[in-house]
C-alpha cells in the first residue's frame, strides 16, 4: 500500500519528541507532539464510534485553525476524507458545498453552529467539549464512482455559478510534500508559518511538511494575516524560518509592515504562490530579508505545486518583468499543448487530481489522454518556454483571474449576482493595473418599471454581493449600463467593456 | 498639531471618496460601514491608515489597525482625534 497523510503525521518508527511545542497559536495556549497526537487519537475515536470509517466526508468549520487542525488530524487517522470550508464565506456558499460534496458529518464551532444548524435539519447534533459533532441522518446516494484513497476535497470557484470540489488522493499530496522536503533542507528545528486559511492549498505545505519533519507550526488567523504590522511582529516574535503566503501578502508585508524595525534573520525560506509576484515589492522584500531562500512555486489546486523557480539573490535593478515560473518538480511532467513555442500548460503524474467531486462532463474536458494512455490536466494556464527552459506565465485560456491569491472564475461572480431580481443583465470583467493589481468591475442593467428604481444603488447591489459571494470575490466596481454591447453573435462584448476601463 | 474637525472630516471623505467610492459624494454617509461592506478591501485599508498617518501626524500601533478604529469615517474621526490630543 502505498504511503498516507497519515503515515507522515504518524512518522512511524519514531517516537514523538518530548516537550516539543508542535503548534503555536496567537494568544492561546500552544501544543506539544504529544497533546496533538492525544487530541487527534480522539477525533479518530469519536468518528470511528460514529461507523465513520472508509472515506466518509467530513466537513471542518471552525473559527480557529487549531481546533480544524485537531479534527482534521482525526479525520486522516481515521482513514476519512476532510473537507475544510471557508468561515467566512457567505452560509449560502457553505451550505452549498455540505450538500454538494454530501458530507457524512460536519465538525462546527459553538459559535458557527448557532449560525448553522438551522440549515442543517438532516443531521443529528451532538456536543463535545467546546466542538459540536453532526452527522447525516441518511446515506448520501452517489451518482458517480468516486476514488477510494481520497484525504481531502477542496471546493474552488466555478464558471457554473457554483463551488467546484477538487478532489485530492493521499498520493496526490504526499508526492508533493515528499518533494517539497526532499527539495529543500528543512529540520525539526526549523518554526513554519500557517499563514494560508485551511481551504486554501498552501496549507497543505504549512501542516505536512512541518508536522512530518516535527517542525513546529505558528497558527495564523486571517484577522492577524490581514495586518501587516501584527504579522510583522509575531513573525520576529515566533522566530519563524519558513513562510509560504501570497504576493499579495508578501506585498502588503513589505510596503505596510514596517519591516525595519523587526529582526526577522531567522527566516530561512519565503515560498510564495497563487498568483504574480510584481518586482518592485519582491525586490524590496529579497533586499530586506537578504539570507533568506526566495522561491516562486507554481501549480493550480488541480495538481498543487507542479513547477518552482529560485529567484536570485538580488533582483536587479532594471529588472520589470516578472519571474518565471520554472520548471517540473520531480514528482510531475509537464509540456505545452501540441508542443509548441506557447500554448497551454499540461501537467501529468503523481500530484495530478482524480477529478472534479460528481462532475464528470467537467472531468472530460480538462483532462486528455495522449497516445501513450498518459492522462494530462490542461491547467488554462498559457506559457512559453524561455532560453533558459523555463516556463514563462503568459496568461489565462478562459475567464478565471487570480486575486490576492484566489482563484475567481468571473462567470461565477456573474451568475451569482445576476439572481437578483431587479436586474435585467450583468456582465463581470477584469483588468491589470500597471502594478500587476487586479481590479473587477461589475456592469449592470436594471430591469424597466421597477417601482423602486430611483432608489437603487451600487451599494444596494455591493451588499447584496456580499451575502452571495465570498468576500475576496467581490467586484471592486460596480457600474450601471444602459446598453450592453454585444457581439456580432449577440454575446456581451467584454472586450469592449474591458476598453472602457483600459482607454 | 490642532485641526479643526470640519477640515478633518472633509480630508477624510476626500480620500475615500477619491480612491475608494464611486456614487455621488452624498451618498456617502459617515456611520457607513467602509470595510464590512467590501467598499474598502484589506489591502486598500492599510494604504488609509498611511494616508492618515501621513495627513494627521499620527501612528497607529499595530494592534490598532483594526476594523474598530477604521470601519467607518466616524470611527476613524473618533480614533484620530484620540491620537492627536
Amino acid at each position: 500500500m502505498s504511503k498516507t497523510l497519515a503515515d507522515l503525521l504518524l512518522n512511524k518508527g519514531n517516537p514523538l519528541p518530548s516537550n516539543k511545542t508542535a503548534l503555536f497559536c496567537q494568544g492561546k495556549a500552544g501544543l506539544s507532539y504529544e497533546e496533538l497526537h492525544t487530541a487527534w487519537e480522539k477525533w479518530k475515536q469519536v468518528l470511528l464510534n460514529k461507523g465513520l470509517k472508509n472515506q466518509k466526508r467530513i466537513g471542518v468549520l471552525t473559527n480557529s485553525k487549531k481546533d480544524a487542525l485537531l479534527a482534521i488530524g482525526g479525520v486522516i487517522l481515521s482513514d476519512n476524507v476532510y473537507v475544510p470550508l471557508d468561515k467566512n464565506a457567505p452560509i449560502e456558499r457553505n451550505l452549498h458545498i455540505i450538500a454538494d460534496n454530501q458530507l457524512h458529518a460536519l465538525i462546527l464551532d459553538k459559535a458557527i453552529k448557532a449560525d448553522y444548524r438551522p440549515h442543517l435539519t438532516d443531521f443529528e447534533c451532538i456536543e463535545l467539549e467546546n466542538t459540536y459533532f453532526l452527522q447525516r441522518s441518511s446515506e448520501p446516494i452517489l451518482e458517480e464512482l468516486i476514488p477510494n484513497d481520497l484525504a481531502y476535497i477542496l471546493n474552488t470557484s466555478g464558471s457554473t455559478g457554483k463551488p467546484k470540489g477538487v478532489m485530492i488522493s493521499h498520493e496526490n499530496a504526499v508526492s508533493f510534500v515528499d518533494w517539497a522536503d526532499e527539495i529543500f533542507d528543512f529540520s525539526e528545528k526549523d518554526i513554519f508559518a500557517s499563514i494560508a486559511p485551511f481551504h486554501f492549498d498552501l496549507s497543505i505545505f504549512d501542516i505536512y511538511v512541518a508536522l512530518k519533519n516535527r517542525a513546529s507550526l505558528v497558527l495564523f488567523e486571517p484577522e492577524e494575516t490581514q495586518n501587516p504590522r501584527l504579522l510583522a511582529a509575531a513573525l520576529e516574535k515566533c522566530q519563524v524560518s519558513v513562510l509560504y503566503a501570497t504576493p499579495t501578502l508578501l506585498g502588503a508585508l513589505v510596503n505596510h509592515g514596517k519591516l525595519q524595525r523587526y529582526n526577522h534573520t531567522t527566516l530561512r525560506y519565503v515560498f510564495f504562490a497563487g498568483e504574480v509576484f510584481p518586482i518592485p515589492p519582491l525586490r524590496k522584500l529579497n533586499a530586506q530579508w537578504e539570507q533568506a531562500r526566495f522561491l516562486n512555486l507554481y501549480g493550480p489546486t488541480e495538481t498543487n505545486v507542479c513547477t518552482w523557480f529560485e529567484i536570485p539573490n538580488s533582483v536587479p535593478n532594471d529588472r520589470v518583468e516578472p519571474y518565471p515560473i520554472g520548471k517540473d518538480c520531480s514528482h510531475v511532467q509537464t509540456k505545452i499543448m501540441d508542443n509548441q513555442e506557447e500554448g497551454e500548460l499540461l501537467v501529468s503524474g503523481r500530484a495530478v487530481t482524480p477529478g472534479y467531486w460528481q462532475q464528470s462532463a467537467k472531468n472530460e474536458m480538462v483532462f486528455w489522454e495522449d497516445e501513450n494512455q498518459l492522462v494530462w490536466y490542461k491547467t488554462g494556464d498559457i506559457v512559453q518556454k524561455n532560453e533558459a527552459g523555463d516556463y514563462v506565465f503568459m496568461g489565462r485560456r478562459d475567464r478565471m483571474v487570480k486575486r490576492r491569491g484566489y482563484r475567481i472564475e468571473l462567470d461565477e461572480i456573474e451568475k451569482c449576482i445576476g439572481q437578483h431580481t431587479f436586474l435585467e443583465q450583468v456582465a463581470v470583467i477584469a483588468h491589470q493595473k500597471a502594478n500587476h493589481q487586479t481590479i473587477i468591475t461589475c456592469f449592470y442593467k436594471l430591469k424597466k418599471g421597477l417601482p423602486i428604481e430611483n432608489g437603487f444603488s451600487s451599494s444596494i447591489l455591493r451588499e447584496y454581493s456580499l451575502s452571495v459571494l465570498p468576500i475576496y470575490m467581490l467586484p471592486d466596481k460596480f457600474e450601471v449600463i444602459e446598453v450592453f454591447p454585444t457581439t456580432s453573435t449577440q454575446k456581451v462584448d467584454y472586450q469592449a467593456l474591458l476598453k472602457t476601463r483600459t482607454s | 498639531m490642532s485641526i479643526n474637525n470640519t477640515s478633518m472630516e472633509e480630508q477624510i471623505r476626500a480620500y475615500i471618496l477619491e480612491e475608494h467610492f464611486d456614487e455621488s459624494p452624498e451618498e456617502l454617509k459617515n456611520d457607513m460601514e467602509l470595510i464590512s461592506s467590501g467598499i474598502i478591501d484589506s489591502v486598500s485599508i492599510l494604504q488609509l491608515v498611511d494616508f492618515l498617518e501621513e495627513t494627521f501626524g499620527i501612528e497607529f500601533e499595530p494592534h490598532e489597525v483594526d476594523h474598530s478604529n477604521l470601519n467607518t469615517v466616524n470611527l476613524i474621526m473618533e480614533f484620530v482625534q484620540s491620537k492627536m490630543k
